[in-house]
């Protein structure tokens, strides 16, 4: 067990190693200061005290730029292995297949999460000083959804680079992400308005779609609604942990049948 | 005992039988040579031998255990043909990934590291990513990973290409050096002289079948013969009659 | 500073950071464009394929904000029987909050959502209910209003509503009267906006004279108009003839009074504005 430990924490270190090498967040940070700054600073019709449009335009970005950096980090990996051959010396340590998912999974997610925790202190200061708003149970709430958030996508970024090429991976990824965003809380109510086989297709896809939206506490946050339930927390958290272990299961299935 | 057992292995890639009834055995402490033109079968087999693709039928077995378990390949040290390592990581780093893959503690990884990093010439250039490496010094660093947890056996792909002659000359001393330990070692190569210089077998490899080995001491025969001679007849010659030979 | 730069990054990473920079300028131009307030209005519709196109994705653009506006309204809940005229009423006649309606509609909803797990975890997640921003607060409908305005000049219903929010709510009237001054500027055929700035000058400047003057403006754009009137179009047109009838009947102007109530009679015969005018008439003629 503890050499197991060990080889995960040493793909986690990797990935780490590999985001903050690239400097994907250092470009990301800069290029959601230059579009923050200059916005916290407008002051309509030379008026003072409007915040929530500036909250809720970071807030946005700061699910824009953690998704991306999520799937960036997930969907890359193992292509990434393959091309350049660093598969043969990996797999040829002792360690195993499911591991080497595990460890890989891990290791983006904690890269995601880094990234997202440079995100969320980025925004807790820009809306701190703004608003003067610097903690709430929503925000922690949000937070933590967030993570759920990515454990999803990184889980979804990972087994699409096994089973198709990278592009397309990232394509479909980028669509079902936004489109359940947009779409997963009225597939149910569109599905009961269809014919039979219209309505088939939506609740299937209902069912095993990945339900972005729950991890959605934006509207909380930006019009300072109430901090929901922390057994619903727990129950969205349940949901995300359950989605990412059957991805990652898929993902292991892919890469235990691939011939190097 | 034999270390390194394939006993018919076969593998096929749809229509192409790449390993075909390949068998032969390689004992504790031996360096054998895996020698063959492009397409021979050479990385199929080696591939084989590190659990990364099973064979259709026949066994491959390192110590007598599957290389396809993880445990086993404690035991084996790799180093691929192209030697191609994460560039944003580095050479420290690197080996550090490596031996913690391997299970080995922060102390272990420190001490074999720095000895690794001097004994295949790369002191200075520990502490620089990979990307800014040359060929030859990437192949070092793949010399050093495979080296790193002191495994029993070595399966080397070409470990000899890209190195400079001094290199050459310190890995073939590296090579001998972990023999007398009691290593055992099996690599593929196109450099004959190489092989002949340190190898105690040799076998080559034609359309996936061993169509000879031997000692290099039998390839010597008489004295008429060398490693590069034998080598281009086997390979002009059907398998049956490399086997006369 | 320039060896310090080459050893910090190599080839690939400099030609990145070029085209990073180049990327973070166009945005920061395009930023600059969209919050500055120096843009030269009105920008006239022009004839092309691009100018058409880009004007329909600007009134797209321009559209989205303001139901941003009517969504902040509504504590972020996009309600379907609610306007946003209606609430901003609401809560500036009664202070009210929220609607009765809707709770038992979200009760409904949750009693729904029991047998569906996905239903259940959303209504949990996103705010079921809505509230109305409270008018100490309407501050914050300003940055999509200016956005909406800037993305299209032509948004009558931004000047309208960002208008009404900045004189009502904010109670910052001047700055209401330079923004639907800005608005006619960019659409001088809407008489909808003069009759916006004609109400300001009546009921919260107290200034009938340049009340008058407006509607007088508005009605010569509505008759100008040439065309059949939208629903709405009628009821603003039916507020210039009630405020011009009372503006008449104030002055004892009957004359006036009595053009303004044949006009009115023509419009919408059955509205309550004639109602009204027939009687200012009546009770201006019997002082007579």
């Amino acid at each position: 067990m503890s050499i197991v430990i060990c080889q995960i924490n040493a793909l986690i270190k990797v990935s780490l190693l590999e985001l903050y090498r690239r400097k994907d967040i250092a470009v990301v940070l800069i290029l959601g200061a230059v579009l923050l700054l200059p916005l916290s600073f407008v002051s309509p019709f030379g008026l003072s005290g409007a915040g929530t449009y500036f909250n809720e335009i970071a807030l946005v970005m700061v699910w824009l730029f953690s998704i991306f950096i999520a799937l960036g980090v997930s969907s890359r990996v193992f292509p990434y292995e393959f091309e350049k051959r660093t598969i043969y010396p990996l797999l040829a340590k002792p360690v195993g297949r499911g591991v080497v998912i595990a460890g890989r999974y891990l290791g983006a997610l904690t890269a995601a999460v880094s990234a997202l925790c440079l995100f969320y202190a980025a925004y807790v200061l820009l809306c701190g000083f703004k608003q003067g708003i610097w903690f709430s149970e929503a925000l922690l709430q949000a937070f933590i959804l967030h993570i759920g958030l990515l454990a999803v996508v990184v889980a979804i970024g990972m087994m699409g680079s096994l089973i198709m090429t990278t592009s397309a991976n990232v394509t479909i990824s980028i669509l079902v992400v936004f489109a359940m965003l947009l779409f997963g809380a009225s597939l149910s109510a569109l599905a009961a308005t269809q014919n039979l086989v219209a309505k088939t297709v939506l609740n299937i896809a209902n069912a095993i779609a990945p339900h972005i939206e729950f991890f959605d506490m934006r509207q909380r946050l930006v019009h300072e609604w109430p901090a929901v339930s922390w057994l619903v927390c727990a129950a969205v958290m349940g949901y995300a942990a359950v989605y990412s272990t059957v991805c990652l299961f898929i993902a292991d299935f892919f890469l235990k049948r691939r011939r190097f | 005992m034999s270390v390194i057992q394939l006993e018919n292995v076969v593998k096929t890639f749809g229509a192409v039988k790449a390993v075909n009834e390949l068998s032969f055995h390689v004992k504790r402490g031996e360096i054998t040579g895996f020698l063959g033109a492009n397409g021979a079968g050479k990385t199929t087999t080696m591939k084989m031998l590190l659990g990364f693709i099973k064979p259709d039928s026949g066994r491959v077995l390192i110590n007598e255990k599957d290389p396809a378990v993880a445990v086993t390949r404690k035991q084996i040290g790799y180093m691929p043909e192209i030697a191609y390592y994460y560039p944003y990581l580095k050479a420290y780093e690197l080996l550090r990934f490596y031996g913690g893959l391997c299970g080995m503690t922060k102390k272990e990884i420190a001490v074999r590291s720095k000895m690794l990093i001097t004994k295949v010439g790369l002191t200075g250039a520990e502490n620089r990513e990979l990307k800014t490496f040359s060929k030859g010094m990437l192949q070092r660093i793949g010399i050093a990973q495979a080296l790193l947890h002191n495994p029993d056996v070595y399966i080397l792909d070409e470990p000899f290409t890209g190195l400079d002659p001094l290199a050459r000359i310190q890995f073939r001393d590296l090579l001998l050096e972990e023999k007398k330990a009691g290593k055992t070692i099996l690599f593929s190569s196109h450099e004959l002289s190489e092989a002949e210089l340190i190898c105690d077998n040799v076998v080559i490899l034609k359309e996936g079948k061993a169509v000879w080995s031997g000692t290099t001491a039998e390839v010597a025969g008489d004295g008429t013969q060398n490693l590069e001679r034998v080598f281009l007849k086997m390979l002009a010659a059907d398998a049956n009659e490399g086997e006369a030979i | 500073m320039k060896s310090l730069y080459n050893s910090c990054f190599d080839n690939s990473e400099r030609i990145r950071i070029l085209q990073i920079s180049v990327g973070l300028f166009v945005i920061v131009c395009l930023q600059w464009g969209l919050t500055s307030a120096k843009i030269d209005l009105p920008q006239k519709k022009g004839n092309s394929l691009m100018s058409l196109i880009s004007d329909d994705t600007r009134n797209v653009i321009s559209s989205s904000m303001m139901d941003k506006v009517e969504s902040y309204f509504h504590g972020g809940v996009k309600v379907d029987n609610c306007s946003l005229d209606d609430a901003i009423e609401h809560v500036m006649h009664d202070g009210e909050e929220s609607h009765g309606e809707e709770n038992e509609q979200a009760h409904h909803e949750v009693a729904l959502t029991l047998f569906n797990p996905v239903l259940w975890v959303n209504s949990k997640i996103h705010a079921q209910e809505h509230h109305h921003l409270v008018p100490k607060r309407s501050v914050e409908l300003l940055p999509w209003i200016v956005a909406a305005s800037r993305a299209s000049p032509h948004n009558i219903q931004s000047y309208q509503i960002g208008s009404y929010i900045l004189n009502r709510m904010v109670g910052k009237s001047q700055i209401a009267i330079d923004f639907l001054q800005e608005g006619i500027k960019n659409n001088p055929a809407s008489f909808e906006l003069e009759v916006s700035l004609a109400e300001i000058f009546f009921n919260t400047r107290k200034d009938k004279e340049r009340a008058r003057e407006s509607f007088e403006i508005a009605l010569v754009k509505c008759q100008a108009l040439g065309r059949e009137l939208s629903d709405d179009e009628v009821f603003v047109e039916m507020k210039i003839y009630f405020y011009l009838g009372l503006i008449a009947k104030e002055r004892g102007d009957t004359n006036r009074l009595r053009t303004i109530f044949q006009m009115a009679l023509k419009a919408n015969p059955n509205n309550t504005v004639t109602y009204s005018l027939t009687g200012w008439l009546a009770e201006l003629e019997s002082k007579k």
